[in-house]
């Protein structure tokens, strides 16, 4: 066997691992009594499938699609930015 | 190696899961709640643009129905009420 397959092999055994903890941070989403929680795991739902995006990316060798794990994560930082500053501080710099 | 299979069980999940996050989405009465369900909605979606090898309208769809959408909405519920009404 050679690298490639190796690799192909252990990357596709982090896959379901992956799919699992997505699953599980959704269960915490929809039955998270408070705003924090749901913000918190949607963070994380988004950064565990930024980092499964680039996994993808890797299987598939086409690093044109790596851009999209990182356009995501900055956007979803962005979400925290405004749901803080919307409970926190009610004001937006206007 | 991954067979096609994957990739359709994977889009499954998904979809089952944006499904469930757009009815709490509409039933919710808090609408700061609802408009972090629409995130998570749109989250999904995108794993879906993804997984279709679309990149280009991935890039499209984050920026504007995680980011612009959600901050939109957030500065529409400051300007009004919260919680919705009977």
């Amino acid at each position: 066997m050679d690298l490639e397959t190796h690799v192909t092999t252990v990357l596709s055994a982090a896959i379901p691992i992956f799919t699992v903890s997505i699953i599980l941070y959704s269960i915490r989403f929809f039955k998270g009594p408070t705003i924090p929680d749901m913000v918190i795991s949607v963070d994380a739902i988004s950064y565990a499938m930024a980092v499964f995006l680039t996994v993808l990316a890797v299987i598939f060798k086409s690093p044109i699609l790596i851009p999209c794990a990182i356009v995501l994560m900055l956007w979803a930082y962005a979400l925290d930015i405004y749901v803080a500053k919307y409970l926190e501080a009610k004001e937006y710099g206007d | 190696m991954i067979t096609l299979e994957v990739y359709y069980l994977l889009m499954a999940v998904a979809t089952v899961l944006s499904t469930v996050a757009t009815y709490f989405a509409v039933i919710e009465r808090d609408l700061v709640k609802a408009a972090i369900f629409s995130a998570l909605q749109s989250s999904f979606y995108a794993l879906i643009f993804y997984l279709l090898m679309a990149p280009d309208i991935f890039l499209t769809y984050v920026p504007v129905s995680v980011g612009l959408y959600t901050a939109l909405v957030l500065i529409l519920i400051k300007k009004t009420e919260r919680y919705e009404g009977e």
